[in-house]
């Protein structure tokens, strides 16, 4: 038993702001308040800011894609450390920043084993990885046929096969459509498998996702990424999904207008107030900071067009059946104009939306910039002179672009544990983390109070997972207990043979060894879903 | 009696996986589909493997070689592109510990990396190869070094298509790029067919092999340069054939591990080398270090080298018996042979590996553990 004394609490799942109380912390869980403290531990936290631990829901640290841009840092291990370090190491830093769960945002089903093995090295935290669908042949396939027990069958034997925790779309249907030499892809344009569009694909695998009852609805990463004026496709494909659950990722980068010379300008007030419509998705930002960047991801038709603007190199891997996944470096650079304007969009639209449960802080890691500088966005958002002040250092078009300037809003610290901890946490389905409720797992952070928001949450005073503290300023103390977190759906076994039929076809790899095949995962909790209808 | 098994192939990077084998008294008889590289590789191996006897790691020799570690000035650890990926780590931690420089083999990955910073890398799935319209080979016949691959590309029936060797490399690529510009006056008569072929394609692949890139970095970035002109007009994919196996994923572990790859990597500064600028063969050829521990199979270093580490106090850890004398050959296990592991495939794809021989033998991983702690392993 612990005793975790008189530290001002932040539970914002019980709108709980900074009241000063014990809380008690027993078997790995917070319990309710006992009579007397007996024998427990007595932590002190008076003057301290206690909270739930951080999870994060949209990171690159795990598997091949990763390793593959690890390439164009050869030269310079600092930036390697920062953006792409060994997935151990990012997995500490991680914990030492306060967060207990982390989540690997991409993982191709044949790729599933690289995944694996980097999230196996993860173990100071609880983590998990999305599996890439948007496009698998075998399910669009489905999709196509409109054959919904395949559908259905497909998507859970996919998560289960590659060990993943919730189902990723990423530009659905682009890769097979840029493969055929049509970059960008609309809404209602054919991606090439009948008469299959992006928006067909969109709806199915989302609803299918939720009728699976996974913890963790659809998470799409949309068409367009980073294009001027992208954000009227963006707000399209929102409402494509007609108010299902589901979770949009790095919204920033879907938040442009375009002015007339074909640059970007920011449209964070129309996104923000069309997402106040759609009160069952959920998002991260996608915040951009300036430095070194490194763009890692399934959108080989994103990444294309990017590096024609950029004039960088790239890796572009295909995948059988697929689509593929590439790489390229990038920087956001405080003097340049594009840079500045998303840092300002991103900002600006955070600052705009009222509901931090359900927009996360996120910088796409490493595609936005590192993740480490988390305490510097936060420290910007809760502090309007600091923005300010950087305004006035970052290229000139920020200001004329956004008008972050006149935003006057700064978050508040329960707002801070809402985007970090709560929110994720709940659109992640996992419900007993991300608050301080009685029965909730004790992944609890603490801060010792400090005027300069950046340093505060720099460094926690101590960071506890499952009752146990394991960080304590900075420093790991080493407990390598941390959970792989899946999710396996039920669904009808009766169809793998034919499932295996159709993937030997397809791909050149033997079908006993698709996947993760027969590798065992260590530590692996299965999360349950809630199917209301199988 | 003869023994009839099925298995995957670790020694080029296609990783055959449909192979059948007729093992007889430890020998393979048969290999299927035929393969005189694979068959090369399998015998090598198998006949380093002293079946029926109860194999242990000789006691001498294992403390020969901890006493060539530690009293080793100058210790260059060199990682063969063939290794199985997790046993980057140790080859790391031993020149932690042993203050010594570590480098990979497999020189053209460097090259790779040198030339991607220009215009990048693509990569076509195994399955797009049967859809190309053409197909150049920059480099050896993969008769050679691939043989499953060369027999697939020649079923494609794919007529145009080229092999361009190192030696006329340059030139040929060059007038190929401008040729899609149509900046060359001149085109060769010999090329004219290929050259208007490849004008009129909208799909391709261009392999490339290691030999081609060792002819250093104005080939293998003209060559990239072509296929990103390539890639303008259509879908052309450029793919890298490693020869040793697993070459790429143990680059890319090496990244992850340690933020190198194809480069050295030194435990201590050395003045007079400076990390990433030094090639392992260079090192070699100047006799730079007094010590070497050689991790995985040498076979694709050129010969003199390996005479000149006979010279040296050389360890190797392989699984196949050399033809040269190194001071210590320690025997370990070939995944896919005598252990089971994973390795991965030309295109990044990590397949599984089964054993189908008891040795006994250690895998490389426990023997450079049991050199880390100057134990035997059991
Ligand atoms: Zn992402």
């Amino acid at each position: 038993m612990i005793v975790i004394r008189g530290g001002e609490l932040y539970d914002p799942a019980h709108g709980v702001e900074g009241e000063a109380r014990d809380l008690w912390v027993d078997e790995g869980h917070i319990v309710p308040a006992q009579a007397t403290a007996g024998n427990a531990e007595i932590m002190d936290a008076r003057g301290m800011i206690v909270a739930p631990a951080g999870v994060e829901i949209h990171t690159h640290v795990a598997g091949s894609g990763l390793n593959a841009a690890r390439r164009f840092l050869l030269n310079d291990c600092g930036t390697l450390d920062a953006l792409a370090n060994q997935a151990r190491f990012a997995a500490e830093q991680y914990l030492c920043l306060g967060y207990t769960t982390v989540m690997d945002a991409a993982s191709a089903p044949l790729f599933a084993r690289s995944t694996m093995a980097d999230l196996q090295q993860m173990e100071v935290v609880d983590r998990g990885t999305y599996t890439l669908m948007g496009d698998n042949r075998m399910l669009l396939e489905a999709l196509a046929d409109d054959d919904r027990n395949r559908i259905r069958d497909t998507l859970a034997w996919l998560l289960e096969a590659s060990g993943g925790y919730a189902v990723k779309l990423v530009n659905p249907g682009g890769g097979l459509a840029w493969k055929s030499g049509r970059p960008a892809l609309e809404l209602d344009e054919p991606i090439g498998l009948g008469g299959l569009t992006q928006r067909q694909v969109l709806y199915r695998v989302v609803e299918f996702a939720n009728e699976l009852g996974l913890p963790h609805p659809a998470h799409i990463h949309a068409g367009n990424l980073g294009r001027p004026g992208n954000y009227a496709s963006f707000l399209e494909t929102v409402r494509a999904l007609e108010g299902q659950r589901a979770h949009f990722c790095h919204i920033q980068f879907y938040a442009y207008g375009e002015d007339a010379q074909g640059g970007y300008n920011s449209a964070a007030e129309q996104v923000a107030e069309e997402l106040e419509n759609h009160p069952d998705l959920t998002f991260d930002l996608g915040q951009v900071v300036f430095g070194s960047a490194l763009a890692v991801s399934a959108d080989t038709s994103g990444l294309d067009r990017l590096r024609r603007l950029t004039r960088q190199p790239w890796i572009s891997r295909q995948l059988e059946g697929e689509g593929g996944m590439s790489a390229l470096p990038l920087a956001y650079r405080m003097k340049d104009a594009p840079s500045a304007v998303q840092w300002a969009t991103g900002l600006e639209l955070m600052l705009r939306f009222d509901h931090p449960e359900r927009l996360f802080l996120t910088t796409d890691h490493p595609n936005g910039g590192r993740f480490t500088a988390y305490p510097q966005v936060i420290a910007w958002l809760m502090n309007r002179a600091t923005r300010q002040e950087m305004l006035r250092h970052v290229h000139p078009a920020a200001r004329k672009a956004t008008r972050l300037a006149e935003v006057d809003r700064e978050f508040n610290l329960g707002e801070v544990f809402a985007m970090t901890s709560w929110g994720p946490a709940r659109a992640l389905g996992l419900d007993n983390r991300g608050h301080l409720g009685v029965g909730a797992k004790a992944d609890i952070r603490c801060y010792r109070k400090q005027e300069n928001p950046e340093t505060m949450f720099a460094r926690p005073a101590w960071v506890m997972r499952n009752g146990w503290v394991v960080a304590r300023e900075g420093e790991l103390v080493e407990r390598a207990d941390g959970e792989v977190l899946v999710t396996r759906p039920a669904w009808d076994r009766e169809r793998l043979s034919r499932l295996h039929n159709r993937l030997a076809e397809l791909v050149s790899v033997p079908v006993r060894q698709y996947a993760l095949g027969e590798m065992r995962i260590e530590k692996l909790r299965e999360v349950a879903c809630k199917s209301t209808a199988c | 009696m003869t023994n009839d098994l099925r298995a995957t192939c670790p020694f080029c990077s296609l990783h055959c996986a449909d192979l059948r084998l007729s093992i007889d008294e430890g020998r393979l008889t048969r290999l299927s589909p035929q393969c005189e590289f694979g068959m090369r590789n399998y015998t090598w191996v198998l006949r380093s493997i002293a079946v029926g006897d109860e194999y242990s790691i000789p006691t001498n020799q294992f403390t020969q070689a901890l006493t060539i570690l530690e009293s080793a000035r100058r210790l260059l650890v060199v990682l063969s592109a063939d290794v199985p990926d997790v046993a980057v780590e140790g080859a790391l931690r031993i020149v932690r510990k042993y203050h010594g420089v570590l480098s990979v083999e497999d020189e053209t990955l460097n090259n790779l990396n040198i030339s991607m910073k220009e215009v990048g890398g693509f990569s076509a799935t195994l399955g797009e190869l049967k859809e190309v319209e053409m197909v150049f080979i920059c480099g050896a016949e993969p008769k050679h070094s691939h043989p499953r691959l060369a027999e697939f590309l020649s079923r494609c029936a794919i007529d145009n298509s080229l092999i361009i060797s190192p030696l006329e490399s340059f030139e040929t690529i060059r007038q190929l790029r401008l040729v899609l510009a149509d900046e060359t006056p001149e085109v060769p008569q010999k090329y004219r067919k290929t050259m208007d072929a490849m004008r009129s394609a909208s799909t391709g692949v261009i392999f490339v092999d290691s030999s081609f890139l060792q002819a250093g970095e104005p080939t293998a970035r003209e060559l990239l340069l072509w296929l990103r002109d390539l890639n303008r007009c259509g879908r052309w994919y450029g793919q890298y054939l490693p020869i040793g196996a697993n070459s790429v994923v143990v680059a890319e572990t090496l990244l992850s591990t340690g933020g190198i790859a194809g480069g050295l990597f030194s435990g201590e500064d050395f003045e007079e080398i400076s990390p990433r600028c030094w090639k392992t063969s260079k090192l070699i050829n100047d006799g730079w270090m007094d010590a070497c521990l050689f991790v995985g199979n040498p076979s694709t270093l050129v010969e003199n080298f390996a005479i000149r580490l006979q010279g040296v106090n050389t360890i190797l850890i392989d699984p196949i018996q050399p033809s040269w004398k190194p001071a210590v050959w320690l025997p370990v296990t070939q995944v896919g042979v005598d252990a089971a592991g994973s390795m991965a495939r030309l295109d990044g794809v990590p397949l599984l590996l089964e054993q189908f021989v008891e040795s006994g033998r250690p895998t490389i991983q426990t023997l450079l553990v049991g050199l880390l702690e100057g134990r035997v392993p059991s």
